[in-house]
């Protein structure tokens, strides 16, 4: 596929301090791009280089093949930024303050009009039309700065936590409009809100310390744990001879303890029943299985050093 | 650009219709009634021998404009800047930062200049109107190039400067400069010889001066209005290399 955006060794630096590193990567037209990792490892600040926000302090980046730096003009049309705070000038009213934006990218009165009724009626934003930027709840504000980015119909839409401060059914139907829009339109977005990146992504880019540390879809990123589960067990005591006993069972992976509870990985689900059996004279209170996500996956002792 | 910028103006206006028309009204007649009507007593008459009551009119009608322009500059430069609303969203639309610095001065002067418009008619419903309709002319001219190095000025201000204390300082100083630093209330003949020709010198002072030797003479120095709006580019340019460094840090 075609790639909407393309990143050559760009780097960023604060003062001495390396916020992005030679990133190169492409992403392709029409995809959903999530960008996750702690905070301070410069998700955001990518996101600003690719609105053209702010200028790389070296490599390239191209929209569509145009050179951000080269053709600044032509890639901003293209591009639409929904930063994570509110901008709304908090005199105006939501739709005012979405037709300013359409009026800033010269687009036509009647043209602005559809795409605020095709854009903000699923957001549920309509009613909310006339009341000013500065009385409304910050799920509102985001949702009418995605309209606002919208109205000039940009190919790129680039979020920072895209549905920052809003409530579940404000999330579900900005969800179902991004997925929509993911058709026509390139979203990349960074955002903590892990569960919905595990459901709506075609690729995660996991950043660590400027660079990107894992890039693939969930179930790629996921390959190198296949297999690997997560599994607690609750005992009434768990002393610490039990503790050392369970560390020893050789399937059992990076184990540890808070107060009773013994954690551990394991590739099979059989690792279970071989704790169980070592365990099998103590009382256990509770048990726990899961497969691994994105959350295990960010976990930072897993991130510094994996599972082996 | 200018298109948008000037429908925001009209779209803010109408959403503060009545405290904004108490304010374009009450703005000229409280100047008026507070500086005209007092000074006159003080002054008795200028130094060409005028009224002080006409004289002053023009200067009143600058420092009018002067007043509506700062909250124009302050609202979109400093304010909304340092809670980083709007401008970077502005910034981001497909146009040149020099092309951005001159819409917003584009549209505020504009707005100072209704206003000065507006506060010259109710002003001359107070008192007798002293200018010929070519001296307005001038005078409008001269005072669009004012508040083109003004609307600068305070642009310089709000970006330069990252704190509200700082700021309303910064305001202040300014504006007993506007009042009593450009000719506008006090002339210059009245400063000692060395303060005088400071502030004859200095940039928001000329376009004024320049109204004044065309007031007093007839005389129009075209020249020093051509370096005044050349001064002016300048400083546009030099706003907008500010602004590039502010919306990067």
């Amino acid at each position: 596929m075609e790639a909407s955006i393309t990143l050559k060794k760009v780097g960023k630096l604060i003062g001495d301090k390396t916020i992005l590193a030679g990133l190169s990567f492409g992403v392709e037209r029409g995809s959903i791009v999530a960008i996750v990792g702690v905070n301070d490892t410069g998700k955001s600040t990518l996101l600003k280089l690719l609105s053209g926000f702010e200028n790389p302090d070296y490599g390239q980046v191209f929209i569509h093949g145009l050179d951000m730096e080269k053709r600044r003009r032509e890639t901003r049309s293209l591009i639409g930024y929904v930063p994570n705070e509110n901008d709304l000038d908090p005199w105006l009213t939501l739709e005012q303050n979405i037709r300013f934006t359409a009026n800033l990218y010269q687009v036509d009165e009647k043209i602005a009009s559809e795409r605020i009724a095709k854009y903000a009626k699923p957001l549920g934003l309509v009613p909310y039309f006339n009341n000013f930027a500065m009385n409304v709840s910050h799920g509102t504000q985001k949702k009418t700065m995605l309209v606002r980015e919208l109205i000039h119909d940009p190919d790129v839409i680039m979020l920072d936590e895209p549905t920052g401060y809003m409530d579940a059914e404000s999330i579900r139907l900005t969800w179902d409009l991004l997925k929509e829009l993911k058709r026509e339109k390139t979203i990349i977005y960074v955002s903590n809100a892990l569960a919905e990146i595990e459901q709506a992504h075609d690729r995660i880019l996991v950043f660590h310390e400027g660079r990107i540390f894992m890039d693939g879809h969930l179930d790629k990123l996921l390959e190198s744990t296949l297999n690997y589960h997560q599994f607690q067990v609750e005992f009434d005591y768990l002393s610490d001879d039990l503790y050392k006993k369970l560390t020893q069972v050789a399937t059992v992976v990076s184990p540890n303890r808070l107060d009773n509870i013994f954690h551990f990985y394991g590739r099979t689900r059989n690792v279970f029943f071989d704790v169980i059996r070592t365990a099998s004279d103590e009382l256990m209170v509770d048990l726990n299985v899961k497969k691994l996500g994105l959350r295990d996956l960010l976990d930072s002792e897993f991130a510094a050093r994996g599972l082996d | 650009m200018i298109y948008a910028l000037l429908m925001r103006r009209i779209w803010l206006w109408k959403n503060r219709l009545i405290s904004s028309f108490f304010l374009l009204l009450v703005l000229p007649f409280s100047v008026y009634s507070l500086v005209s009507l007092s000074f006159k007593n003080i002054m008795g008459k200028s130094l060409s021998g005028m009224p002080y009551e006409f004289w002053v009119i023009p200067g009143l009608v600058f420092i009018i404009s002067s007043l509506g322009l700062y909250p124009l500059i302050y609202r979109d430069f400093f304010d909304l800047r340092i809670h980083r609303k709007v401008l970077i969203n502005v910034a981001l639309a497909p146009y040149r930062k020099r092309a951005l610095i001159g819409g917003y001065l584009c549209v505020a002067g504009l707005e100072a200049l209704m206003l000065g418009i507006v506060s010259l008619l109710i002003m001359s419903g107070l008192a007798t109107y002293p200018l010929t309709m070519i001296e307005t002319v001038v005078m409008f001219l001269c005072l669009m190039v004012y508040l083109f190095f003004l609307g600068n000025y305070f642009i310089t201000l709000g970006l330069a400067i990252d704190t509200q204390t700082t700021l309303f300082l910064m305001t202040a100083l300014s504006f007993i400069f506007i009042l009593f630093g450009n000719g506008y209330l006090i002339e210059f003949g009245f400063f000692p010889i060395g303060v005088e020709t400071f502030l004859t010198w200095q940039p928001l002072s000329i376009p004024f001066r320049i109204f004044q030797v065309y007031f007093r003479t007839g005389i129009m120095d075209w020249a020093l209005l051509t370096g005044c709006i050349v001064l002016g580019i300048l400083w546009t340019l030099a706003n907008t290399i500010i602004l590039k460094r502010k919306l990067i840090h």
